[in-house]
């Protein structure tokens, strides 16, 4: 992934250095396996276990052997003595490539669990704060009825907990080793080593693997990734959609100096939720690619080690950054509750057409005859721009029905938000929210005085 | 060293708190801090020599780190008797005052205070685990369950209380903030009071110090709104011992723990009137006292 688009670390655990990292791990803890079984003795097991290896001397030896797994145990061989020839022993390089790749995958998620855990917090409080913030609810982008902004971010909460939950599974998936050598068959290396190395390592031994983890297990993951990012691209649109000009309800966070447009001066784009947007339209790419490695011939072939390479790191950079982006959106994000309202009154009351409809049906008035007296209203305030409530009072028809406060008592918003608690309480929801200045603090801390500290 | 536990002054008394005695100087007061200590609640019958010299000096060493980030009502440490022959001018009082001012007082000006304590909260603790042990919130603000006794928090929070003489502290409500006419005010204070914070937590961090919590108080001075009080002493400020920090129980304040440790000891009920002290316990007290001192500013008092 492109250095702006890469949390440090992120890129720490997709770096060479952590990959060979793993590789020795996984070599050092299969050795340890077989000296449990006997197999090593004593005196090389504790000399293997200072084993090394130098990142400038295996891409010497790459070069050579084009190979990197025996250009790696070449370098690992030069930090020993003759106890090298227990290295790996019986094993085939996919052993220790994907068994070291899994513990890649596994510091991954939880970096990706922390930012989730992070936004929903954040959202939590989003919804608190608004939770009895009126705005109009869109369908088709035209207006519906009357919802609150908390519901929108009690309903963005919900979807991140789901996330949180198909990241555990897609964790649970990845978190398996493979010791069973060339096919599977664990021929030249017995089931006990594999289930001793896995433990050590903190992983699973996968039940049954030809010569690598199956691929639907990475693609569990990274499709897994593919929805957060749907789920963050879901959010930045309406976030997109709420700061038009014309709608105005939500502004992503501007910062004093930023500028929108070479041009135009006076912009202010939401262009943190396009990035987002943009960049999640790429993790669903990869997740197309993870679903075409699952295919591969017999025992293996070697056609999804190559877009691995991307996909596998790129996918955990990109959620990574996309995450920790729209949390800081959400906790800078401008909300005008105003502006909300005055957009509900656009529409002049006329959400309440239902209810003024079921008020003249129980009032013994036919349902025909009914809709014919609410509709004519509805479309002269729709036309004419009138106060829906005031052609109603007017309408000596419907006066006879429908007294002054009976009318007015219809058109309350709060009817509306009657069930929000019972929402919340479902969510598990509860308690007023403090504005919560946290992070920011720190870094306005740097601005006042820099040299202070 | 010699134990000051009451002050006595020829000049109007304006308050005397649990260990501060402050007077009136015209349009600015005079703030002496004693060595009175109190623990549990109750005062103690004895008192820990230098214990307000520490207090009054840690205050005054803060009020001036920390006035980049909001001006404060301290005006000068009584420090020589050049100065404490200005105090008697100020006063107006004939009688020469007691060269014991010197070093445990300080002049500030007078302000308008706002009766909120303003509390910022690091560290989960005392009361704020009591609520979130109960409800999962601390101050009514949700927090992430699993967190331990005596855990950081994943930032710091603001959880201002009442003041009142005639109750107990109580977390403020929205309808406090209305009554007090501090709606517009309150965000400003959560503001300063977690700048001030952050910043003494990040100072006391390269001194081996954890400060869990403190509380702030705030006032106007012809206009002007002012830190006052006293700043990020032991009294109004948790202090822990970084090396001994363990995030999984009860801490004990840097400065209580020997106070605490034979309190608990001797058997007393925590009903006042509070047990004698042994001298070895006043000594290793006033010694930790010290060592705040030290610790924060390097020097010695």
């Amino acid at each position: 992934m492109i250095e702006r688009y890469s949390r440090p670390q992120m890129k720490k655990i997709w770096s060479d250095e952590s990959k060979f990292d793993k590789w020795l791990k996984v070599e050092i803890a299969v050795c340890e396996a077989w000296a449990e079984l006997g197999e090593i003795p004593e005196e090389a097991i504790a000399k293997i276990r200072k084993a090394s290896y130098n990142l400038d001397r295996v891409a010497e030896f790459l070069k050579v052997t084009h190979h990197d797994m025996t250009a790696f145990l070449n370098s690992v061989s030069e930090s020993l003595g003759e106890e090298s020839r227990f290295i790996h022993l019986g094993l085939t390089s996919s052993d220790v490539m994907d068994t070291a790749l899994s513990l890649q995958l596994v510091e991954a998620v939880a970096i990706l669990a922390q930012d989730i855990a992070k936004l929903i917090s954040v959202l939590e409080n989003k919804a608190l704060e608004h939770k009895y913030t009126i705005m109009m609810g869109r369908t088709h982008g035209v207006h519906a009825e009357p919802t609150t902004f908390g519901l929108k971010m009690a309903l963005w909460t919900e979807e991140m907990r789901r996330n949180d939950q198909r990241l555990d599974e897609a964790r649970k998936a990845i978190s398996v080793g493979k010791i069973s050598g060339t096919v599977g068959t664990y021929a030249t290396v017995p089931p006990e080593v594999e289930e001793r190395a896995c433990a050590r390592l903190g992983l699973s031994p996968a039940p049954i693997s030809s010569q690598i983890i199956q691929r639907d297990r990475h693609a569990q993951f990274i499709t897994t990734l593919a929805i957060v990012a749907s789920s963050l691209e879901k959010f930045a649109t309406e976030i997109r959609s709420l700061q038009r000009t014309e709608i105005l309800e939500l502004e992503e966070p501007f910062q004093t100096g930023q500028t929108g447009s070479s041009a135009m001066p006076h912009k202010r784009n939401p262009e943190l939720c396009e990035r987002i947007c943009g960049l999640a339209r790429l993790v669903r790419g990869y997740a197309l690619t993870s679903m075409e490695n699952v295919a591969l011939w017999h025992e293996r072939d070697i056609s999804h080690s190559s877009t691995e390479r991307i996909i596998l790191p790129d996918s955990c950079l990109v959620v990574d950054y996309i995450l920790s982006l729209f949390t800081s959106i959400m906790k800078g994000l401008k909300v005008y509750p105003e502006n909300m309202r005055r957009n509900i009154d656009l529409t002049q009351g006329l959400v309440f057409s239902q209810r003024v409809l079921l008020a003249l049906i129980e009032k013994s008035i036919s349902r025909e005859k009914a809709y014919k007296m609410v509709q004519d209203n509805a479309m002269k305030a729709w036309q004419e721009r009138k106060s829906f409530l005031n052609l109603l009072e007017k309408d000596t028809e419907i006066s006879r029905y429908l007294s002054k406060s009976e009318l007015e008592s219809i058109f309350d918003y709060n009817y509306y938000l009657k069930h929000v608690d019972r929402i919340f309480a479902r969510l598990g929801l509860s308690g007023k929210v403090y504005p919560t200045l946290g992070e920011e603090i720190q870094s306005e801390l740097e601005s006042l005085a820099p040299q202070a500290l | 060293m010699a134990i000051l536990l009451q002050t006595d002054l020829p000049l109007h008394l304006f308050q005397r708190g649990k260990v501060r005695d402050i007077y009136t100087l015209g349009d600015k007061l005079l703030v002496v801090s004693t060595d009175r200590i109190s623990a549990f609640d109750s005062v103690l019958p004895c008192g820990i020599p230098g214990k307000g010299k520490v207090l009054n000096q840690l205050s005054a060493f803060w009020f001036e780190k920390t006035a980049y980030i909001i001006p404060n009502h301290f005006i000068k440490l009584i420090d020589s008797d050049a100065v404490l022959n200005e105090v008697k001018k100020l006063s107006g009082c004939a009688e020469k005052l007691p060269h014991y001012l010197i070093s445990r007082s300080m002049m500030v000006a007078k302000a308008k205070r706002i009766p909120v304590e303003c509390i910022v909260r690091g560290y989960i603790c005392g009361s704020a685990w009591q609520e979130y042990k109960e409800s999962g919130a601390i101050h009514g603000i949700l927090f992430p369950s699993g967190l331990r006794e005596g855990q950081k928090l994943p930032h710091p929070i603001f959880t201002p209380t009442t003041k009142s003489d005639v109750e107990h502290d109580r977390p403020l409500t929205q309808e406090d903030i209305k009554s007090l006419g501090i709606k517009d005010l309150i965000a400003e204070l959560e503001r300063k009071s977690l700048l001030i914070y952050q910043y003494a937590q990040n100072y006391a961090q390269g001194k081996g110090i954890i400060i869990a919590d403190t509380k702030f108080e705030f006032g106007f001075v012809d206009g002007e709104l002012k830190l006052i009080d006293e700043l990020l002493t032991p009294d109004s400020s948790r202090f822990w011992d970084a090396s001994q920090y363990r995030a999984q129980g009860i801490q004990v304040s840097f400065d209580k723990q020997p106070l605490r440790d034979w309190l608990l000891a001797s058997g007393w009920n925590k009903e006042p009137p509070a047990p004698m002290l042994p001298p070895d316990i006043i000594e290793a007290t006033a010694e930790r006292y010290n060592k705040i001192y030290r610790l924060f500013t390097g020097k010695e008092l």
